[in-house]
């Protein structure tokens, strides 16, 4: 990637695209995070892909471009959700909407479905996006022990979540299984 | 779904939705055709980059425009020493070698008037600072030239580099502030609004190139230069407003100040040892013995099929020094070139811009870059267990 990185601050635009395809999930992800829909997420992106371009050749360390570009989106996704409350004060806007496509959204929405919106980003940025504490430190502008702390809960959030499921359908997800079905 | 599947789940590939993609390539596809258009952008190093740090001031220059000779104290230019922050005593030494010399080439079109007034050069790197007069722009919006060609004795630079100069200074601890000292202005997001208006109603533009080969070097060398068109720019988009070339021709002139050090230094296990070393004021240049590894690459196209790519394994990084009074310097290397020489696929070659002034007789070792760290702040002060140290005696 740093070489991708090194071409596209000489001006390569196909390195740059490819780099930043590269990096579309982990965007979409984070971005999704913040943004409850799909919409917004893509403005989101948008914006951040010309503000990469424009502004690459400033980056100083190639090894730092993940942060900087995480940076750069958790900014613009800010933005948006400023101007949203801006216009119109609404309790839903941190619901987590029932958009789904494919069957494997459908299951990455319902784990973060699972999490407060406080502790998604942080997991977001530590289990996909694959940033260290001490980075996603850097990237939210917080103190690394509020990082740690909200990935602990964030885990324990699933865990209560999954386990409490687990009881309810326990007798089902056996008979399920034993049927094939899907737990 | 246990804990760790569902943290599985979290981490795998899902489907981009349509409208985000579809946002997306029109973004690349916009600037595909932005770079065709305006020709190619080909930065490696800004006169805006990298402000964090200090930035201290850097060895001699000389501009010499045909017949003129002064000798006179020569003026920096705001730009210049917010990038290159000079002590007073780095002035005087420069001034009293004789390195350094005012100049005073303008060229004015359509009412504007364009001045190189300062340079700063070795063999591998040269930074100009011009002074662009009768042109204005509202707060936070950015001049640019549409285009820039340069070259040096004939041929083009490995790469060039400029931009308008912003204004903000940033201290010791990462703050910004304008270059009067006046607290930064923001946007409503939080974001920096630049001042590239002087209060005298210049600006100031400020060009780096880097040479193109190793001995290839930019001293004594003649200079052209052609500023196409002036205009704004935003969001990687060029919005014309002056048609005019503005044209400069003059030699680049400048003591040398270099050290060289033959070495054989392995660096661990990393399979590179360091064979030479060449450390002027302003840059670095190192040689290493580092046979040639391909290293191959995934990744996807623009349609989103998986393709690989071939690369080259690097040898580790240059990231500062340590001098003989003990002080360490890491972080302080900039924008530069590496890679195999290609006439031997076992010798790597790596030289850059650092935005320190370095007594060359001062530096007591190397550091190369062991373990990366972890975030920004700690490639500042690097401790000794990430780091190759090359002793010099």
């Amino acid at each position: 990637m740093n070489n991708l990185v090194k071409r596209a601050q000489r001006g390569d635009a196909d390195a740059f695209t490819e780099l930043m395809q590269s990096q579309m999930q982990n965007m979409y992800k984070a971005a999704r995070a913040i943004l409850n829909n799909d919409e917004d997420v893509a403005d989101a992106v948008a914006d951040t892909l010309l503000v990469c371009w424009e502004k690459i050749e400033q980056l100083r360390k190639v090894e730092f471009f993940r942060t900087w570009m995480t940076k750069i989106l958790i900014n613009k996704c800010n933005d948006i959700l400023r101007k949203k409350k801006e216009l119109h004060y609404d309790d839903e806007l941190q619901e987590f909407p029932e958009e789904t496509q494919e069957y494997n959204n459908v299951e990455w929405m319902e784990v973060m479905k699972c999490l407060d919106e406080k502790y998604r980003l942080v997991m977001i940025l530590y289990y996909v996006n694959g940033l260290t504490t001490a980075q996603i430190s850097e990237v939210l502008n917080m103190p690394a022990s509020t990082v740690r702390t909200r990935l602990a809960r964030g885990r324990e959030q699933i865990a209560i979540v999954y386990q409490i499921g687990e009881k309810r359908n326990g007798n089902r997800n056996v008979s399920e299984a034993a049927n094939g079905g899907r737990i | 779904m246990k804990k760790e599947k569902a943290i599985e789940t979290l981490q795998m590939d899902i489907v981009i939705p349509d409208i985000v993609q579809q946002r997306a390539d029109l973004v690349f596809g916009q600037i595909k055709q932005e770079k065709a258009g305006k020709g190619g952008k080909t930065m490696i190093y800004s006169g805006k980059a990298a402000r964090k740090g200090m930035w201290i001031a850097v060895a001699a220059v000389v501009l010499v425009l045909g017949t003129v000779a002064c000798a006179a104290y020569m003026h920096w230019s705001s730009g210049m020493e917010e990038k290159f922050n000079a002590t007073q005593e780095q002035k005087e030494y420069l001034e009293e070698s004789q390195i350094t010399m005012p100049m005073s080439n303008s060229v004015t079109k359509e009412g504007i008037t364009v001045t190189v007034q300062q340079s700063i050069v070795d063999a591998h790197f040269a930074h100009i600072s011009f002074r662009v007069d009768g042109y204005h722009v509202e707060e936070g919006v950015q001049p640019d030239f549409e285009y820039v060609v340069t070259t040096v004795d004939g041929d083009y630079p490995s790469a060039t580099g400029g931009s308008f100069f912003d204004n903000l200074h940033v201290d010791s601890n990462g703050n910004f502030t304008y270059t009067d000292g006046t607290p930064v202005k923001e946007t409503a997001d939080g974001s920096i609004i630049a001042k590239y208006e002087n209060d005298d109603c210049s600006m100031e533009y400020i060009m780096t190139l880097m040479t193109n080969q190793k001995d290839n070097s930019f001293i004594g060398k003649p200079i052209h230069i052609e500023f196409q068109n002036l205009g704004t720019v935003s969001k990687a988009a060029y919005t014309p407003d002056i048609n005019a070339t503005w044209t400069f021709d003059f030699t680049l002139e400048a003591s040398e100040q270099v050290r060289t050090i033959e070495l054989s230094q392995s660096l661990g296990d990393s399979g590179a040892t360091v064979t030479k070393a060449e450390i002027s004021p302003i840059s670095f240049y190192v040689e290493y013995n580092f046979p040639l590894q391909k290293v191959g690459i995934d990744g996807v196209d623009e349609a989103g099929n998986a393709i690989q790519s071939t690369t080259f394994a690097e040898a580790p990084r240059l990231t500062g020094v340590r001098l003989k009074d003990g002080t360490q310097l890491t972080g302080i290397t900039q924008g530069g070139s590496e890679g195999y020489n290609p006439d031997d696929t076992n010798t790597y070659i790596l030289y850059c811009a650092i935005d320190h002034i370095i007594d060359p007789a001062e530096v007591d070792a190397l550091l190369f870059v062991k373990t990366r760290p972890e975030t920004q702040q700690e490639y500042y002060n690097m401790p000794e267990d990430k780091l190759y140290i090359v002793p010099l005696n």
